[in-house]
C-alpha cells in the first residue's frame, strides 16, 4: 500500500482558525490526489500541542467528508496522534458530520481507535476485521451471531467511511460476493 | 402571630440587667451540649450595645411562674441594608420538649425579622440567619421544623503554643507590620476589610458610614486592645491586617484571632500566614498559653488549610442556618459569589445610585451592569457622564463592556466624561487593564498592577493565533501550568475569538467585529473575559432562517442546541461544548446577549436570565486555579504540581 505521511505541524504546534484550516486542506487535498488510487494518507498530529475543532474540521473533516463521497477513489485517510486529548476537537466535529476515522498512535503503527462517530457494533465487527484480515459478510455474520442482512448493514457502513475496504470476488446471480479487508 | 403561651408563664423585653441571667441560660444549655459554660455577661452586653440593638424592641424573654428564665430570643437587623437578620435564641434545656417555648421564640423571631421588610431595597431577598453548635440536635432540629436550613458550617480551631514550635513571622517583600491607630487607620481599615472580604460568605456591601459606625462601635469596648490590632502594609497601603482580642470565652488563657483579612491583590504570597505567626508571638510575649479562631469550611481562599499548617486544629463546629422570609435578589454572598434565590428567569434593573453593581456576572462581585441605562439617565447638557466614583471593584468583564462603550462613544463623535473611581485599589486595576490610557484618561498614580492580559483588541482575523499565544504566555509567566487544561484553555479562545469576525457580523468581515478580549488572575480562579459589540446571537441566527422569540431562546438554542448561524453541520456546537468544560472544572461561564444572559456555577447551577440589554456577545469564563495544577501553597512560588494523564484505549492492529 501506498502510504504518504501529511505532517500537521508544518502549520504550527498550535493550530488553529477556520481560515488556517481551510488554507491547509488545499495542500492536503493535492497530497491526496497524487497518491495512487489505493493510497493512503496518514495526518499526522506529532509536534502538534493544540488541534482546535474549527481546523481539524476544515482540514481533516470536510477532507475526510470529499473522501467519503468518492471522489477520491479508493484512497483511504487515517490520523495519527500521539495522545487521545490532541483529538478531541477533531472527534467533536467528525461527529456533527456523521463521520468516524481511525485513529494511529503512530504513523507507522497499527494500534488505533476510533475518532468521530461510530456505533459501539460497528466497532465490534470493524475490530473483528482487523483480527481477521480478508474475511467475508457471511463468516462475520456467523461470528457475530447475528443476521447477514444485519452484518450486510454494519459492512455497508464501514466501507462508506473508509475503515475497511471491499473487493468483488466473484458474483454468482443474484448476488454479488465481496471480501472485505481492514485498511491498515 | 406568636404561639400563646401555658398558663403562668409571661415574656417580656430584656434589660441590661438581665444579662447575667441571660448569660446563665446560654451557659446552662452550652453546659449540656459539651460540658462548658464560656459565656460571661459583658459579652452579651457588648450585643445589646449596639447602636442599632433595641433591647425594648429586639429581644423577648420567657418567664416560668416562677420568675425564673426559661426561654431567651434577640433579632439583630444591624445590617445596611437590611437584608440578613440575625436570630439569637436559647431554651433552658429542662424546657427541650417544650414545643410550645421553641414555637413561642421562632415566632417571634419570624414576626420581628419581617419588620426590616419596609426599610429593605423591594426587589431584594430577607432572609434569617441563626446559628448552632454542631453538637446540639436539638436545635437544628427545631430549626428545621421551623423552616430553616442548613447553609454553612464553621469550626472553631485552638492552637496551644506548649504543643508546637512557633516560627516567627516571615514579611513578603516589601511588607511591613504596624499596629492599628484609632482616629486614623478607621477608614483605611474598613476599605482593606470590605476588599479582602468581599468574596466571603455572608458579606453584605454596606455603606462606608455604616462600617465605620460599626467598628467604631466595637473599637469602644472594653476588650479593644490596640496592640493586638495590626496593620500589614505596602507602602501606605493596608494588605492584611489582624485584629485579636486577649481573652477568649470560657479560656482566659487562649487570646482570640477575631478578624484577619488579605486583599486580593496580595494574595499567595505568604501575608496571611506572617500574620497569624506575628499574632501568635504576641500572643506568646504576653504571656497568653495559645489562640482560637473561627473559620468557614468553604473558604474559598484555603483558610482552613493554612491554619491547619500553622498547627491549629478544630475543637467544634458551629452550624449557620438561613429561612428565607422573602424571596428576591440575593445581596448576600453565598458560597463566595453573590447567589440568587430563585432560578426563576428575573429582570435586573439599574439604576444610577447602583451604578456599577452587580446585574449579570455575581462570580466577579461587582460588575459593569446596565451601564447604557446609567449613560441614558445621567445624561448632563449633552454630554456623557459616567460615574465610577462609588465603584470598588470591577472585573475584566466590566471592563470589557466599559472598552466598548467609550469605543462607541468615540466613534460617534461624543464626549464621555469619566468620573473616575475613589477606591484605590480599583484604580490601580482599571489603570492594569489599559482602560485609562487613553487620551484624556490617564490616572495619575503611575503604580500599575499587572494584569495577565489587559483588554486586547480582536481586529484581525489572521492574528488570532498570535493573540492567543499572547494570552498564554502571559499565564505562562504567572505559573507553571499542566499542559493538559492549559491546552484546552488555548482551545477555547481560538474558538470565542474567531467567533467573533465568524459569527459576530453580518458580513463575516472582521472589520465589522470590534471585539476585545482580556484575562486577569482572581481569587476565583483564572478569568477570560471576551465581548463584542457585533449583531448579538438572536440576529445572528436569524441569518440561517430561523427566527427565535427572544434573545433568551437563541442563546438557550447556542448553548444547549450548539446551533450556529451556519447550516453547515460542522459548524457551531463550540460555546455548548465550553460550557460543558467550564461545569466539569466546577467554574462559572456567562454569556450574555442582548436581553439573556446564560450564566452558570458550580453551587447556582445555569439557567438564563433576562438582564439590561447589550448589542453584541460577551463571555466570562472562570476557570478555578486547581485546574491547571494550581495549588494555594504553589502558586506562592509560582509553581504548579502536575497530576499524571490518565492512560488510554487502544485496539491492537491485525499485525500487532
Amino acid at each position: 500500500m501506498n502510504r504518504e505521511v501529511f505532517q500537521v505541524s508544518q502549520f504550527g504546534r498550535r493550530v488553529g482558525t477556520r481560515s488556517e484550516g481551510e488554507a491547509a486542506r488545499a495542500k492536503l487535498l493535492e497530497v491526496l490526489q497524487a497518491l495512487p488510487d489505493d493510497g493512503q494518507l496518514v495526518v499526522d498530529l506529532e509536534g502538534v500541542e493544540v488541534l482546535a475543532g474549527s481546523f481539524a474540521d476544515e482540514l481533516i473533516s470536510k477532507s475526510l467528508g470529499l473522501l467519503v463521497s468518492g471522489v477520491y477513489g479508493d484512497r483511504t485517510m487515517v490520523v495519527s496522534s500521539p495522545s487521545e486529548e490532541l483529538t478531541e476537537g477533531l472527534s467533536d466535529k467528525l461527529t456533527q458530520r456523521n463521520l468516524a476515522m481511525l485513529c494511529l498512535q503512530r504513523p507507522t503503527g497499527r494500534k488505533w481507535r476510533i475518532v468521530g462517530q461510530l456505533a459501539d457494533p460497528h466497532i465490534e465487527t470493524l475490530q473483528l476485521i482487523f483480527d481477521r484480515g480478508e474475511t467475508t459478510a457471511k463468516a462475520l455474520a456467523e461470528i457475530l451471531g447475528i443476521p447477514p442482512n444485519a452484518c450486510h448493514q454494519r459492512l455497508k457502513r464501514l466501507v462508506e467511511l473508509r475503515l475497511i475496504l471491499q473487493d468483488r470476488v466473484g458474483a454468482s446471480a443474484p448476488k454479488t460476493l465481496y471480501q472485505f479487508r481492514p485498511i491498515l | 402571630m406568636t404561639h400563646p403561651l401555658p398558663a403562668g408563664y409571661t415574656h417580656r423585653p430584656a434589660t441590661l440587667d438581665d444579662a447575667e441571667r441571660v448569660t446563665q441560660l446560654w451557659n446552662d444549655r452550652t453546659e449540656t451540649v459539651r460540658g462548658e459554660r464560656p459565656f460571661e455577661p459583658r459579652l452579651i452586653k457588648q450585643r445589646w450595645n449596639h447602636p442599632k440593638f433595641d433591647l425594648k424592641t429586639d429581644s423577648r424573654m420567657v418567664l416560668a411562674p416562677d420568675g425564673s428564665l426559661v426561654g431567651y430570643a434577640h433579632v439583630r437587623d444591624v445590617k445596611d441594608p437590611p437584608v440578613d437578620v440575625f436570630a439569637g435564641y436559647t431554651v433552658r434545656p429542662d424546657h427541650d420538649d417544650a414545643d410550645w417555648l421553641w414555637e413561642h421564640l421562632f415566632a417571634w423571631l419570624d414576626k420581628e425579622a419581617r419588620r426590616v421588610i419596609p426599610k429593605a431595597p423591594a426587589d431584594a431577598r430577607i432572609a434569617l440567619v441563626a446559628g448552632t453548635e454542631s453538637e446540639d440536635k436539638t436545635e437544628q432540629e427545631r430549626l428545621e421544623s421551623f423552616g430553616f436550613e442548613h447553609e454553612r458550617t464553621f469550626h472553631r480551631m485552638k492552637i496551644t503554643f506548649a504543643d508546637t514550635s512557633l516560627s516567627p513571622p516571615d514579611w513578603p517583600e516589601g511588607i511591613t507590620v504596624r499596629g492599628f491607630v484609632r482616629g486614623v487607620d478607621d477608614e483605611a481599615l474598613v476599605i482593606a476589610t470590605q476588599d479582602a472580604f468581599r468574596d466571603h460568605y455572608g458579606f453584605i456591601e454596606q455603606p462606608i458610614e455604616a462600617e465605620l459606625a460599626e467598628l467604631r462601635h466595637w473599637l469602644a469596648e472594653d476588650d479593644f486592645d490596640a496592640e493586638l490590632w495590626n496593620l500589614a502594609c505596602e507602602g501606605e497601603e493596608i494588605a492584611g491586617f489582624c485584629a485579636c482580642l486577649a481573652e477568649a470565652p470560657g479560656e482566659p488563657d487562649h487570646g482570640v484571632v477575631d478578624v484577619i483579612g488579605v486583599r486580593p491583590a496580595w494574595h499567595r504570597r505568604g501575608l496571611g500566614r506572617a500574620l497569624l505567626h506575628h499574632a501568635f508571638a504576641v500572643f506568646a510575649e504576653r504571656g497568653i498559653r495559645g489562640a482560637v479562631l473561627t473559620v468557614d469550611t468553604d473558604n474559598k481562599h484555603g483558610a482552613p488549610t493554612l491554619y491547619e499548617k500553622v498547627g491549629m486544629r478544630r475543637i467544634r463546629s458551629n452550624l449557620t442556618y438561613v429561612k428565607e422570609l422573602r424571596p428576591g435578589v440575593n445581596r448576600v454572598m453565598k458560597q463566595g459569589i453573590s447567589s440568587r434565590s430563585s432560578r426563576r428567569r428575573r429582570r435586573v434593573r439599574a439604576s444610577p445610585s447602583s451604578l456599577l453593581r452587580n446585574a449579570y456576572n455575581p462570580a466577579m462581585q461587582l460588575t459593569i451592569a446596565g451601564i447604557e441605562e446609567t449613560l441614558k439617565a445621567v445624561r448632563v447638557e449633552g454630554d456623557t457622564t459616567l460615574d465610577l466614583r462609588s465603584v470598588r471593584d470591577a472585573d475584566p468583564f466590566g471592563l470589557v463592556v466599559l472598552d466598548l462603550l467609550m469605543r462607541q462613544q468615540d466613534e460617534q463623535g461624543e464626549r464621555l466624561q469619566i468620573l473616575r473611581p475613589v477606591h484605590p485599589p480599583t484604580i490601580r486595576w482599571m489603570q492594569a487593564m489599559g482602560l485609562f490610557t487613553r487620551p484624556g484618561l490617564r490616572a495619575p498614580d503611575p503604580d500599575v498592577a499587572e494584569a495577565l492580559q489587559p483588554i486586547t483588541p480582536i481586529e484581525d482575523e489572521g492574528a488570532i493565533m498570535d493573540l492567543v499565544d499572547r494570552f498564554d504566555a502571559r499565564l505562562d509567566q504567572r505559573y507553571t501550568l499542566d499542559d493538559s487544561p492549559r491546552f484546552t484553555l488555548i482551545r477555547f479562545m481560538i474558538e470565542l475569538f474567531q467567533n467573533i469576525p465568524q459569527h459576530s457580523n453580518a458580513t463575516g468581515s472582521v472589520a465589522d467585529a470590534h471585539g476585545i478580549a482580556a484575562m486577569h488572575d482572581f481569587p476565583d480562579g483564572i478569568v477570560l473575559a471576551i465581548a463584542d459589540k457585533g449583531i448579538g446571537m438572536r440576529e445572528s441566527l436569524s441569518l440561517r432562517g430561523e427566527t427565535f422569540e427572544s434573545d433568551a431562546d437563541a442563546l438557550d438554542a447556542i448553548v444547549h442546541r450548539g446551533l450556529s448561524r451556519f447550516v453547515d453541520p460542522g459548524r457551531g456546537a463550540e460555546l455548548m461544548r465550553i460550557s460543558k468544560m467550564i461545569r466539569s472544572w466546577d467554574g462559572t461561564l456567562a454569556i450574555r446577549t442582548g436581553h439573556a444572559l446564560f450564566y452558570h456555577d458550580p453551587t447556582q447551577g445555569g439557567d438564563i436570565y433576562d438582564v439590561a440589554p447589550f448589542p453584541g456577545v460577551q463571555i466570562a469564563l472562570v476557570i478555578p486555579h486547581r485546574v491547571f495544577g494550581i495549588c494555594e501553597s504553589a502558586s506562592e512560588n509560582g509553581r504548579a504540581e502536575r497530576v499524571d494523564e490518565p492512560g488510554e484505549a487502544w485496539f491492537n492492529g491485525a499485525d500487532e
